[in-house]
């Protein structure tokens, strides 16, 4: 099997997975060590979630055990004005010191992902002067969608809008979008998508597209995170190293490597290592400090007699994978047990006697037909709402949070359907229980005439409305008490003012 | 022309039609589904049924196209260009590592290690932890 006759490689030989594709894969099932959030359709809910993994990977991404850089640091930049981001900025500087773009040719599942998909067999593009110059497009994607966009909202509206998540990111769609709707549990949040889907979609499949023919062209044409990482690449403690004393500047390090580098270490190089074949000089190392990990040859032919980790290393690195596994699967305390899946399944009913003040002889639950169960919180003006008290009239429940987006944006509707019909509907805005900024202080510049309160300790409207962790929410009751609506989606005018109908009806 | 040339010019057309087909495919939906909720907001653009539809049309450029993959990788059919040097030919300028390596790196894990710790003490880990454990629609692409 490992040799063929004529000294011509095997079909194994040739095909065979290398140790970096080896530690891709691991990495990639380390950063989503969640498997039951495929099987359930929900995302990890544990407190590791505080913490970033170094790869770009969605943390919506229903494996995700752990943030996303990229992400996070988009959303402590918007939220600069009450906050500043050192948290953030002192996890992206600690990875790219660390391992700088090791990152990326390592540990990063985005680019495992460009990889496989660049093995394709097709005609490829070839690296040029062209592809090069494009290299310097990353650095204006982080400048405008990274920290402009997110800066720009943040501080002069107090919006939390992710520009790269939002607009771009291609693990978004794929991991977080596209891995929750592959669901069949999932099915109800298709009447989510609209043009940001189509939109995010088409990007996917172009980007898709391009690495299939351009090699890692995400990486090299796009990714912030890339961007972020190769200002570091100079001082990283582990990557390829080359020894200028052994160096005699032949350039077959750059002429073999896939990236456009100029030499190797510089912003774009990912230390891949692809190129320690190519040096007949000896004059590559890949080194973590000063533990030379992998010795380099002395002649190109003595490329197969490259030591690989240690059993040790592998041994260890399994134990920690088990061990992932198994704790954030089963033993995690810190997952909630009694969260509602996304796709929450038909509340237990119960049959209940009629409502004392609006009549309806409905079955308790949260499902389109039932009675909501009744509920009381106390407002941000100091008065109590309770939902008993609401019936004879259209009744609109929306749970949002500051940090949510969609939410901010729709709470303006509400309160021009407030005003509109301020005799017949009553509409409470129920902030969740996550809370990053006082919700009262962040209304209060808009002058919103809705009532506002926010879920207590343990969620106990986000129960009652069969809520899941996708905010917003909206639940319409008419006239009755009865649920008419229980959505995840944003709402539009048009669409309160139909419901408004529905409800009076 | 040879017939590992065809071979991966066939493979590529396959790549570009299915492609275009999903993402015209999502076009079409979305500007289907528009014009019924332009009459109806209560109805929704995308739903089940019509992707897999969808899926359904496309799933032969899928199968034809992951058959051929399969094929090409078995045969060893690959670009010959793609393994060749980049015609690069200039030698590599080599740059001197920076003055006081070292003592830039400890004092840049020094500084990272502390924005950690204010962050934890302002509450950044919590923001991160808030985050990463609710779905934000918008930021995912669904909507």
């Amino acid at each position: 099997m490992d040799k063929h006759p004529a000294g011509k490689p095997s079909w194994w030989q040739a095909h065979r997975p290398t140790t970096r594709r080896l530690v891709q894969l691991y990495a990639a099932l380390l950063h989503n060590a969640y498997i039951k959030g495929f099987i359930d359709g929900k995302i990890y809910e544990g407190s590791a979630k505080a913490l970033c993994f170094p790869g770009f990977n969605c943390y919506s991404c229903p494996g995700a055990v752990a943030g996303c850089p990229l992400g996070s640091i988009q959303n402590a930049l918007s939220a600069m004005g009450h906050k500043a981001p050192w948290y953030v900025l002192g996890i992206i500087m600690l990875f790219g010191v660390c391992l700088g773009r090791t990152i990326c040719g390592w540990l990063c599942p985005l680019g495992l992902i460009q990889e496989l998909l660049h093995r394709i067999p097709t005609p490829k593009i070839r690296k040029s002067k062209i592809t090069r110059a494009l290299t310097w497009a990353k650095y204006v994607f982080l400048a405008v969608f990274v920290l402009a966009i997110p800066v720009y909202y943040g501080l002069s509206r107090n919006l939390p809008v992710p520009g790269f998540c939002k607009y771009i990111c291609p693990a978004g769609t794929l991991e977080g979008a596209v891995g929750h709707l592959a669901n069949p549990g999932n099915a109800s949040m298709y009447q989510l998508l609209g043009i940001l889907f189509t939109r995010k979609w088409v990007i996917l499949i172009a980007i898709g597209l391009a690495c299939v023919f351009c090699y890692r062209s995400f990486c090299r044409f796009v990714c912030p995170l890339g961007a972020i990482y190769g200002l570091f690449n100079r001082f990283n403690i582990i990557g390829v190293k080359l020894d200028p004393d052994r160096c005699n500047g032949c350039g077959a390090c750059v002429r073999h490597c896939g990236m456009d580098v100029s030499r190797v270490g510089d912003r774009e190089c990912i230390h891949c290592g692809a190129c320690l074949e190519h040096c007949a000089q000896g004059a590559l190392s890949i080194k973590a400090g000063k533990i030379l990990l992998k010795s380099a040859p002395l002649s190109a032919s003595a490329a197969e007699n490259r030591t690989s980790p240690g059993r040790v290393l592998w041994g260890i690195a399994l134990a920690v994978l088990c061990f992932a596994l198994i704790w954030f699967n089963f033993l995690d305390p810190s997952v909630q047990k009694d969260s509602v899946p996304v796709s929450a399944p038909p509340a237990a009913v119960t049959e209940t006697p009629a409502d004392e003040k609006g009549g309806s002889t409905a079955p308790v639950g949260h499902d389109i037909g039932n009675r909501l169960e009744d509920f009381s919180l106390k407002c941000y003006d100091g008065s109590e709402y309770h939902l008993a008290d609401t019936r004879g009239k259209v009744v609109f429940i929306n749970r949002w949070a500051t940090w949510c987006t969609p939410c901010v944006n729709e709470l303006p509707y509400f309160n021009e359907l407030f005003t509109a019909h301020r005799e017949d509907v009553c509409i409470i805005a129920v902030h969740s229980s996550m809370i990053t900024q006082d919700p009262a202080e962040f209304i209060a510049p808009y002058g919103y005439e809705i009532s506002f309160a926010t879920d207590e300790d343990g969620d106990p409207v986000k129960k009652i409305v069969g809520g899941s962790d996708t905010l917003p929410q909206t639940v319409v009751l008419n006239r009755n008490g009865e649920v008419i609506y229980n959505s995840e989606k944003s709402v539009t005018p048009e669409l309160l003012e139909a419901l408004y109908q529905k409800g009076t009806e | 022309m040879n017939g590992k040339k065809f071979f991966l010019i066939l493979q590529a057309v396959v790549c570009i039609v299915l492609a275009l087909w999903l993402a015209v495919g999502a076009v079409a939906i979305w500007v289907e589904g528009s014009a019924r909720k332009a009459e109806d907001p209560l109805e929704s653009i995308y739903t089940a049924e019509n992707v897999g539809a969808r899926l359904g049309q496309i799933l032969p450029a899928i199968l034809l196209s992951l058959c051929l993959m399969a094929a090409g990788i078995l045969l060893g059919v690959k670009d010959p260009r793609a393994d060749q040097p980049a015609g690069m030919n200039h030698p590599v300028r080599l740059k001197s590592p920076p003055k006081h390596q070292s003592l830039i790196k400890t004092a840049l894990v020094v500084v990272a290690v502390c924005l950690i710790l204010l962050g934890i003490l302002n509450g950044g880990a919590w923001d991160v932890l808030v985050k990463g454990t609710s779905i934000c629609t918008e930021c995912v692409g669904l909507g």
